[in-house]
């Protein structure tokens, strides 16, 4: 909870005032179709999400921490993406993740498309030690809001802040301005200790069903 | 038994080297063209002789070095001895037979007569037959001795000629030039800058003042522009060296042998690992490192390293015995540390020549060209489709088969449907022409005309494939972009175990030059194959749930034969059935 920033606190919705998002909201009724709209058995909606960000961000980890509650410090690098499934349940309903968890280095950066597309939810991740990684975080950003489906739900996710508050090196209010300028949701992170993990995903999750 | 810790510190100060680069096959050599015997070749730098290690590779039959030494967890598979009569890949079943599930070689007789084959092949004359060779490792090497698969991928690598005199000088020219690579390009960044005129003298501290003025903070006093870009290389070697060092951390940490908390020896391996591939990204600027290249160097490292720990071992028990019988050698080993040890040098030259075939893979301006990944990715397909086109319609989502799953009952559904056999039509056609391109490409007189009727069929199936995509979700499509990528670019080193891995890559590793990628891509076929009834009929994220976790065991799906408990010999027999 306390990991959960000010711009995403009050409500999943508020940071997308005066991004581009609402715009696409308006359309994302009609335009449904672009995102995947696939349900499962039972009808459980299935929301394809894709983590998406630098090398070494902790991408993997979030991915394992949502999904098998672990952390794994030494996981194996990712190469082209990899797949994994959790179901989450919001209020009463129940929403079934399909995550990319997508590679990081450049090489593999133009493969990404074939996961965003038609994408529900991306999470775009950088890791708060590493003021690089916030570039390339505004650099998916972009990519998200030239090629992404309509609708989709976007979250800026500050991985490890376990660290020591003098190892941070990109403030809270840069990630806030870029998360209010791009209609984001911001969520404050660590794969390790598991804070806020769980709730990113229920708040995307909630995000995606008021849609 | 341990390896010693690497002789410096990759960035410590070594004297400047003149500029000349490495061998021609060391350097970039034009993607796809590239020759399989890469490290292989003319070997100008580095004075013969006089390297660590000297004379060493001799593979007896005798004193065999065993696996599964103390500290590795390395423990063959109980393999069952399962010649089911299937008849293709008998062999397979005698190489099950070494293995007495102790992880230790049994000579069962079965394995003799492997052995005394290869025996033959390498040491039968004055040079190794290496079209034995290869025929022999497809159905795989024994696992008894590391030291004969050690020699046996290096010879199939080119890493090793044929003939047999010129082993020990060979072996000590590749670990010398090596030196030289590795001191090249660990230039520390003071001598990049202030050794670049050629003298190397001045002194430290001149070379450290030299350095500081050209610190971006400091106020220009001269021209900045050959140091500017001396610190971009220098930011940039920073960030390879930082990538390199944090994946191969997470190299295989389930291992032992790799784990740098089970100790020493480890924490050195893995210095000789960062090192060596540092040496390969800064010798190929054109690739430099990406991520993965990590998972291709551990099988070769790997099994050189336990080549030479054994036979040190037996070195050792027969330096012993000797000094018992006149005393005078018992203690000479262990006083000077080779400088890298011999196994990473050779895994580099391996690597390399590996890279050769492998190595578009890993370049992203390559990935929509006939020779790049996503070709590979289209090859396999057509394979399955060859093979089982009943398995190849639910790989492409398209309905006809038996039973399909729900997903296909909408009209959209059959829409796509229909479309997707058009688009395999097309491409059928259209994969036939971009193969005949790349075979008379690879022949080297690829013409102009083609080149441009190649790129309008590029262009188009370009607009084909992006139709397709539309509709991929509601279809179920599972690209193979989602499994087999990894599957390719890793040559399977993320889907099995190493000591699976290992019995793969013997199949892989004989293929002739330029044939390494075909059978990878017949393994890759075989293993969807395999699976296929788990598949047939299973929705979009089981399909790619499981295509991403490989089931290793047998399951109740699968057909007796596919689960047999050793899933490498079942691949085998599935890849060598696609051969014939």
């Amino acid at each position: 909870m306390g990991n959960c920033s000010s711009t995403s606190s009050s409500s999943s919705r508020s940071a997308n005032v005066g991004g581009s998002l609402v715009v696409s909201n308006v359309n994302s009724e009609s335009e449904r179709g672009e995102r995947s709209p696939a349900t499962g058995a039972g009808g459980v909606p299935r929301v394809k999400l894709v983590l998406l960000g630098d090398t070494s961000v902790g991408k993997s980890c979030i991915a394992l921490r949502f999904v098998r509650k672990t952390f794994d410090e030494s996981s194996k690098v990712t190469v082209g993406a990899a797949f994994m499934a959790q179901t989450v349940k919001v209020d009463d309903t129940t929403v079934k993740f399909e995550i990319w968890d997508t590679a990081g280095q450049e090489r593999y950066a133009s493969l990404a498309p074939l996961y965003y597309r038609g994408a529900s939810a991306a999470a775009v991740v950088y890791d708060v030690s590493e003021p690089s990684s916030f570039e390339k975080a505004r650099y998916w950003t972009r990519e998200l809001q030239k090629h992404g489906s309509n609708g989709i739900v976007l979250a800026l996710v500050a991985n490890k802040v376990d660290l020591p508050e003098s190892a941070r090196a990109v403030t809270r209010e840069e990630a806030e301005k870029l998360a209010a300028e791009e209609g984001m949701m911001l969520f404050e992170t660590s794969a390790k200790t598991g804070d806020g993990i769980q709730e990113c995903f229920e708040r995307i999750a909630k995000a995606y069903v008021a849609q | 038994m341990t390896l010693t810790p690497p002789p410096s510190d990759s960035t410590a100060s070594t004297p400047a080297m003149p500029a000349p680069m490495a061998s021609p096959s060391m350097c970039e050599q034009p993607a796809a063209a590239a020759a399989a015997g890469g490290g292989g070749g003319g070997g100008s730098g580095g004075a013969a002789g006089g390297a660590a290690g000297g004379p060493v590779l001799v593979v007896e039959p005798g004193p065999s070095c065993g696996y599964a030494s103390s500290g590795s967890p390395l423990t063959l598979q109980p393999l069952t001895p399962k010649s089911d009569g299937s008849g293709v890949l008998a062999t397979a079943g005698e190489t099950a037979a070494a293995s007495d599930g102790k992880g230790l070689p049994r000579m069962s007789s079965g394995l003799e007569t492997r052995e005394s084959a290869f025996d033959e092949a390498i040491f039968g004359g004055d040079a190794a037959d290496i079209r034995e060779v290869r025929r022999l490792a497809s159905l795989g090497v024994p696992d008894g001795d590391p030291c004969l698969r050690a020699t046996v991928w290096k010879l199939m690598l080119g890493y090793l000629p044929p003939e047999r005199n010129q082993w020990d000088d060979v072996l000590a020219e590749k670990r010398a030039q090596y030196l030289e690579f590795e001191r090249h390009v660990t230039v520390s960044f003071e001598e990049r800058c202030g050794g670049s005129s050629g003298s190397g003298g001045g002194g430290e501290e001149e070379l450290t003042r030299e350095a500081a003025s050209d610190d971006p903070l400091s106020t220009p006093l001269r021209s900045k522009k050959k140091s500017d870009s001396k610190w971009a290389e220098h930011f940039a070697d920073e960030a390879t060296r930082e990538q390199i060092s944090v994946d191969v951390l997470r190299t295989r940490p389930e291992m032992h042998f790799f784990n740098g908390e089970s100790g020493p020896a480890a924490l050195a391996r893995q210095a000789e690992m960062r090192r060596a591939l540092f040496v390969y990204a800064k010798l190929n600027p054109g690739t430099g490192y990406v991520q993965g290249m990590n998972e291709l160097f551990a099988p070769l490292y790997y099994m050189f390293s336990l080549a030479d720990e054994a036979q040190a071992k037996a070195k050792g028990r027969d330096a012993t015995a000797q000094s018992n019988g006149d005393g005078t050698k018992g203690s000479a080993p262990r006083s000077e540390p080779p400088p890298p040890s011999a196994a990473e040098a050779d895994a580099f030259f391996a690597f390399v020549s590996l890279m050769s075939e492998m190595r578009d893979c890993f370049v992203k301006q390559l990935d929509d060209t006939s020779v790049g990944v996503k070709a590979l990715m289209a090859r396999l397909m057509e394979i399955v489709e060859a093979e089982d086109p009943a398995l190849h319609s639910r790989l492409e989502g398209v309905s006809g088969g038996a039973n399909d799953s729900q997903d296909d009952i909408s009209p959209t559904g059959k829409l796509a449907a229909r479309f997707s056999s058009a688009w395999s039509a097309f491409s059928a056609s259209s994969q036939q022409y971009v193969r005949n391109l790349r075979e008379r490409a690879r022949g080297g007189s690829a013409s102009e005309g083609n080149a441009t009727r190649g790129s309008r069929a590029a262009s188009l199936s370009k607009e084909m494939e992006a139709n397709r995509r539309e509709t991929e979700n509601m279809r179920g499509r599972v690209d193979p972009q989602f499994y087999a990528f990894r599957w390719i670019t890793l040559a399977l080193t993320q889907e099995f175990t190493l000591v699976d891995v290992v019995r793969l890559w013997d199949y892989l590793l004989a293929a002739e030059p330029l044939c390494v990628v075909e059978r990878l891509l017949r393994l890759c076929a075989s293993m969807l194959l395999r699976v296929k009834p788990m598949l047939v009929n299973a929705d979009f994220p089981t399909c790619v749930k499981l295509l991403q976790t490989y089931p290793l065991e047998p399951t109740e799906e699968l057909c007796e034969d596919a689960g047999s408990t050793d899933v490498v010999a079942v691949l085998l027999r599935g890849a060598f059935r696609m051969e014939t």
